[in-house]
């Protein structure tokens, strides 16, 4: 404070400075500490699992299909077929209302409202909306083939397995 | 200026700790087993489309839901940390990296891991999924406890790959604890608790615990501490563990059905012959506590030569209700039919081959040792299954005190309400008298002592046994008796525990049977010397024969005093 005393004016302006620049990174802390408190709350507000059946689930080896077999995994709603060496899974729920649909010689048949879908899912009639999805199959270490139904992929994304 | 000082630093702590929680609850366990396994698999794959699908697959809880096996949804999250349960490359790894051995028909998807292992499925760290809190009910089981698991969905005769499942439920009946247990469908005895449920209840040290030392959890426990093999208590423990009540299978309702059915079932008939007694006594594997002849179940009294002991109607009621005659009997009740129960005493008093040796040292070794023990201080081999518990010998206050003619008639014709047994049909009158002198001069140490005043010869009982008389009797003894011969007279007051002798059972309609009412009159009055009864002298003479006719109103006996009594 002896600077204080021989020049006042000056002093009075350190001051301030000092006040602003303490304001300023208060403010900041709390600032970035809300910040991460929220980002973190709403992270943890989605649940990390939930209870329903799995969305990730097995399908077995690839040799358990025959060249062009399509197998339907009825818990799951969800078709898995077979060519050639190439593997792909695609959903079972109907985009309109979501009923179970039927596979058929030509695509897929919705018993509800007479939607029609040919063999890659594409709609060729009745009020669906949207294809049926499409969804990534991927080979586990011990061999089995394994559905992801979160990740959805584009329509004709086949897998390869080498025998 | 010191304000905003402060707030400065409050708001700089207050970053810090955000971001101090945000990492802790961040860095999970899991995730280091899961970086850690995607490394390795990554060297291990057998394939590219395998590594592809490694190299895009993510950091996640990993779980099985699983439906069928009670009545909720199990949820098994394992698999997060135990990644490499199904991957074959992981033979050779380390926990929890490790390849699950092969288990046919059991897919991980259908049963999960708690179903068999045990362990909170729920659990994301090591402590919470393996269950090692201690309020957590099902730690995680170990080999070779985990085959307890196998029973819950594979009943009876239990799996090959069960072998010490298998073993426990033989020994089960060998150690004979079917007599005094019951477990739904497989035994029926009712002394002891129920163990239809003691796997889901206990954990496997209590379990162990309890079979090892029974009073160890309950000191009141009446359960003999049996002479095991480790190997034995384990596999008993597998067993036990395995009891854990309803079955993965069984719905509620067939469950009822089978359980009436259960206990319907009739006992067995069988022809009155010593062979089929002896079969019966085989199969009840009666030597697992008792002996007879070479086989010792150091348990029970030794039964020999049983024929020169007790006579058949004895057995018979014996086998019915061990506690009719000896109160505190801890042998079980047996769901026999009388035709067994007589093929039994038949056999058993067909026992009549026994040299009895010269030497009294050697006839109290023959007969006696095995209750009264070795050095004559009431603690023989079974002397702790017996309740009464066999007198001391080295309590010279008693046996100065006891009337010698009384301790004779005792070794002659046995104690009733006790395991003594009469000797009569052994030992002759000048035997008996041979036998306790010998006992004195072993085993007292010390001379009898001339009574300074001889007590005065105790009359008739003046106050009659009426209602009033009981109520007044009735109490008194709640006041000055109740602390040890309980409140209902049957010897199992607060204070009973530590004593020994312990306090009469005054319930027991075959000990009061055998007493007058002056000997009754008597040991109120002057009290037991040697044991923990006082002397109640100083009680209005008439209080004490109102005791006495309160007491007696306690057995069956009611105001009949025996005319034959001691
Ligand atoms: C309830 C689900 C679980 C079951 C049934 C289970 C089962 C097992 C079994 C049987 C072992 C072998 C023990 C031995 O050989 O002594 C083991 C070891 C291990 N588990 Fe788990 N586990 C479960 C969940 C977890 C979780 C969630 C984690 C990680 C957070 C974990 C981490 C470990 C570790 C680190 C070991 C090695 C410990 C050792 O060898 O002492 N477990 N587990
Ligand atoms: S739900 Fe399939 S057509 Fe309406």
């Amino acid at each position: 404070m002896t600077t204080a005393n021989l020049n006042p004016e000056r002093a009075t302006e350190a001051v301030e400075g000092r006040r602003t620049f303490i304001s300023w990174i208060t403010a900041g802390a709390l600032v970035l500490s809300a910040g991460l408190m929220g980002i973190f709350n709403l992270i943890f507000l989605r649940p990390r699992v939930t209870y329903g059946p799995p969305s990730k689930f097995r399908v077995g080896k690839p040799d358990g299909y025959s060249s062009g077999a399509e197998v339907v995994f009825p818990a799951a709603r969800v078709v898995v077929r077979r060519r050639g060496d190439e593997f792909a899974a695609i959903s079972l729920v109907c985009t309109h209302l979501g009923c179970v649909v039927n596979p058929t010689d030509s695509g897929f048949d919705c018993p509800c409202h007479g939607s029609k879908y040919d063999s890659a899912g594409n709609v060729v009639a009745g009020p669906a909306p949207k294809r049926l999805s499409w969804y990534r199959i991927a080979q586990a270490p011990n061999g089995e083939l394994e559905v992801d139904k979160r990740k959805e992929v584009d329509s004709g994304t086949y897998l390869e397995v080498k025998a | 200026m010191r304000i905003s000082f402060a707030l400065l630093l409050s708001s700089l702590a207050l970053i810090v700790v955000v971001v101090v929680v945000i990492a802790q609850s961040t860095d999970e366990e899991w995730r280091d087993y899961q970086l850690e396994y995607l490394d390795q698999a990554m060297g291990r794959a057998s394939s590219d489309t395998v590594r592809q699908a490694l190299a895009a697959s993510g950091l996640e809880i990993q779980q099985d839901t699983l439906a069928g096996f009670e009545d909720t949804t199990r949820i098994d999250r394992c698999r997060t940390c135990h990644m490499a349960i199904d991957d074959p490359q992981f033979e050779n790894g380390q926990h929890p990296l490790k390849t699950h051995p092969k288990m046919a028909g059991h897919s991980f998807s259908e049963f999960g891991c708690t179903v068999c292992h045990a362990g909170n499925g729920r659990g994301l760290t090591t402590y919470d999924a393996h269950g090692d809190d201690h309020f957590w009910p099902e730690p995680l089981l170990a080999a070779p406890y985990i085959e307890s698991s196998c029973a819950r969905c594979h009943p009876e005769p239990y799996l090959d790959e069960t072998p010490h499942l298998r073993r426990g439920r033989k020994l089960f009946e060998k150690y004979a604890c079917v007599g005094c247990h019951t477990i739904r469908g497989v035994s029926r005895g009712k002394l002891g608790p129920d163990l239809t449920d003691v796997g889901t209840n206990f954990k496997i040290d209590y379990l162990t615990e309890s079979i090892v030392d029974p009073k160890a959890n309950a000191i009141t426990s009446i359960m003999p501490k049996f002479v095991m093999a480790q190997k034995d208590v384990q596999a008993l423990t597998v067993f036990l563990k395995s009891r854990r009540g309803r079955q993965m299978f069984e719905d509620p309702v067939t469950l009822r059905i089978k359980t009436k059915e259960w206990e319907q079932e009739a006992a067995r008939e069988l022809s009155e012959t010593p062979d089929a007694g002896q079969m019966a006594f085989d199969e009840r594997f009666c030597a697992s506590c008792h002996k007879l002849g070479q086989e010792d179940g150091k348990l029970a009294p030794d039964l020999s030569f049983q024929g020169l002991l007790r006579e058949k109607e004895y057995i018979v009621a014996h086998l019915s209700d061990p506690r009719r005659h000896t109160y505190g009997s801890n042998m079980p009740t047996f769901f026999m039919s009388e035709s067994e129960k007589k093929a039994i005493a038949i056999y058993l008093t067909s026992l009549t081959a026994f040299d009895l040796p010269a030497a009294p040292k050697e006839q109290y070794a023959l007969l006696c040792s095995r209750c009264h023990g070795e050095e004559g201080a009431g603690d023989g081999l079974i002397a702790e299954n017996l309740l009464p518990r066999p007198r001391q010998f080295t309590n010279a206050k008693f046996f100065n005190w006891l009337p010698e003619d009384r301790a004779w008639n005792d070794i002659a014709n046995g104690v009733p309400g006790t395991a003594m047994p009469p000797f009569k049909k052994i030992l002759s009158e000048s035997q008996v008298q041979e036998l306790f002198s010998w006992v004195r001069s072993e085993f007292l140490k010390s001379d009898r002592k001339k009574w300074k005043r001889p007590r005065p010869k105790t009359g008739a009982n003046p106050v009659a046994y009426s209602p009033e008389s009981i109520k007044r009797g009735h109490d008194a003894f709640q006041l000055r008796c109740y602390g040890c011969h309980g409140r209902i007279g049957d010897g199992n007051g607060p204070n009973a525990v530590d004593m020994l002798p312990r306090p009469r059972n005054l319930m027991s309609t075959a000990f009061m049977g055998a007493v007058t009412d002056q000997r009754l009159f008597e040991s109120i009055t002057y009290g037991i010397v040697g044991t923990g009864m006082p002397a109640w002298d100083y009680l209005p003479k008439t209080q004490r024969w109102d005791l006495v006719n309160f007491v007696r109103s306690l057995s069956k006996t009611g105001p009949a005093a025996p005319s034959n009594g001691k």
